[in-house]
């Protein structure tokens, strides 16, 4: 029994340690790479690649807001579970890309129809779409720059009306008064000598309006009510929900922490 | 066509090891980028840099890989895909180190003491895009302590990290933690190219080079 013991201390040892995070570098995705979520569900039962989603596209068109609290997308690959029956229901994907929405005038491609086989791969097309680089070159051209993530300085981009995310859909979002956004407020830094962070509430409700992160992500909304640190960030929690993935990645510690160093 | 043979010492003379690790995302090992030609024609990794264009230096830099090449092309290819092959180099590593202060094993340089004393100037931006809007403060030297009671504790300094390698080199990737201590390794981990041996095998000074990290006196 001890010897037992033992050998699944030693094991457990073994795997935690295969298991433990950190030690070596990631990979960094490509700008146009960025964002990109891979989704595969139920595509595999269905002889379909898995779905290449490309966020940069979307997100230069429409609010966050749009997708993940009106349609109700997850927040992380697969999440969602979503089937080919929801899309050809309206839900989901199928909300606009029902082959009747439009998008400036012009049809948006209808989503799992079954209909036109040779459609599927628009959006199953794990390994094999060239001309999604080609297009994020040519789309992210004359945008504002940044060093990381999509290289897009999206906020920049959005205020200087380079582009402008639709954040209303007709039969699904619903049209009140818009609340008045939140002042800005400090967050004081753990580490001693890092300098406080500058949470923007105006510039995250362009895209978030209040109810992608409250109550889900940060279910207080005083100031002090949800504690986290830094590592439960770098685990995808709380800011790290969508900085990483999708906004500007955590690696670009200053434009968080900007606040005078606290003494 | 020939491996690519690529020098560290002569691309660390000119830019913080940042630019390229974080910022142009070349990854720590070995063939694990798996950059291709046509990648560095679009401009990312090598390309960055490597498009015929000036970014400060005279002559411009050489253009990294076309496809297919121009028979005239063929000895800018050789630049880098020069492994086995009889190449007269640019830069020659005695006679571009020859002033550098010395030190002993990894290069035979004292890197930090070459950019600290001036005879390097490190650029910490790929071209043509932002440069970092703040610096971070940098954060304290600390100490850690020797697992063996042979070996004196560690002495840990932000401050000649951070010059090369901002926050975002090592965290969260090769550190998660900010926090002293959140993070637990041994030097075993170290040996097969985790946390500090990420760097400190194949570029920065090795290892066995214990006492520049093992400072302090044995208790």
């Amino acid at each position: 029994m001890k010897h037992l013991i033992l050998a699944m201390a030693v094991l457990f040892a073994f795997v935690s340690l295969a298991f433990a995070e950190g030690g070596v570098k990631k990979r960094k995705p490509l700008p146009y790479e960025f964002g990109s979520v891979v989704i595969g569900n139920f595509s595999g039962s269905a002889g379909l690649s898995p779905v290449v989603f490309d966020h940069w596209i979307h997100r230069s068109k429409y609010t966050c807001r749009v997708c993940h609290v009106d349609i109700g997308f997850g927040m992380s690959a697969g999440s969602t579970k979503i089937r080919a029956a929801d899309n050809g229901k309206g839900f989901y994907c199928g909300t606009c890309h029902n082959g009747k929405s439009k998008y400036e005038n012009k049809i948006i491609f209808e989503a799992c129809s079954g209909k036109d086989s040779h459609k599927c791969g628009i959006c199953h097309s794990m390994g094999r779409n060239p001309l999604r680089e080609q297009a994020f070159a040519k789309f992210a051209e004359n945008l504002p720059k940044e060093r990381l993530g999509n290289g897009i300085n999206w906020q920049l981009a959005e205020e200087k009306g380079l582009i402008s995310p639709i954040n209303y859909l007709e039969g699904i979002s619903i049209k009140r008064n818009a609340m008045s956004v939140q002042k800005d407020f400090s967050l004081e830094a753990k580490n001693e000598g890092m300098p406080s962070i500058i949470f923007s509430h105006s510039k995250h409700t362009v895209w978030n309006g209040c109810e992608l992160c409250h109550p889900d992500i940060f279910l207080g909304v005083k100031k002090g009510a949800t504690k986290y640190s830094m590592i439960d960030l770098f685990q995808g929690k709380y800011c790290g929900v969508c900085h990483n993935k999708v906004a500007f990645p955590q690696t670009d510690c200053q434009r968080c922490h900007v606040g005078s160093v606290e003494k | 066509m020939a491996k690519v043979v690529f020098d560290h010492w002569l691309h660390r003379s000119q830019f913080t090891c940042r630019v390229c690790h974080v910022d142009l995302g070349f990854l720590m090992k070995k063939g694990e980028t798996r950059m291709k030609a046509a990648d560095n024609m679009k401009g990312y990794y090598c390309g960055a840099c490597h498009n015929g264009e000036k970014h400060g230096f005279d002559p411009p830099v050489f253009k990294a890989c076309s496809i297919p090449p121009a028979p005239d092309e063929m000895p800018r290819c050789d630049r880098c895909h020069s492994y086995g092959k009889d190449i007269k180099r640019k830069y020659e590593f005695a006679k571009f180190t020859e002033k550098m202060p010395k030190a002993s094993l990894g290069n035979g340089i004292d890197w930090e003491k070459a950019e600290t004393s001036g005879l390097i100037n490190l650029k910490d931006n790929v071209p043509g895009t932002p440069l970092i809007k703040r610096l971070m403060p940098v954060q304290k030297d600390f100490s850690l302590e020797s697992k063996g009671s042979w070996m004196g504790d560690i002495l840990f300094s932000h401050k000649k990290h951070a010059k090369w390698n901002g926050c975002e080199l090592c965290h969260p990737d090769i550190f998660l933690g900010v926090s002293r201590g959140a993070t637990k390794y041994n030097m075993f981990q170290i040996y097969e190219g985790e946390y500090c041996g990420v760097c400190h095998l194949n570029v920065a000074f090795p290892l066995r080079d214990c006492m520049r990290c093992h400072v302090k006196p044995v208790k």
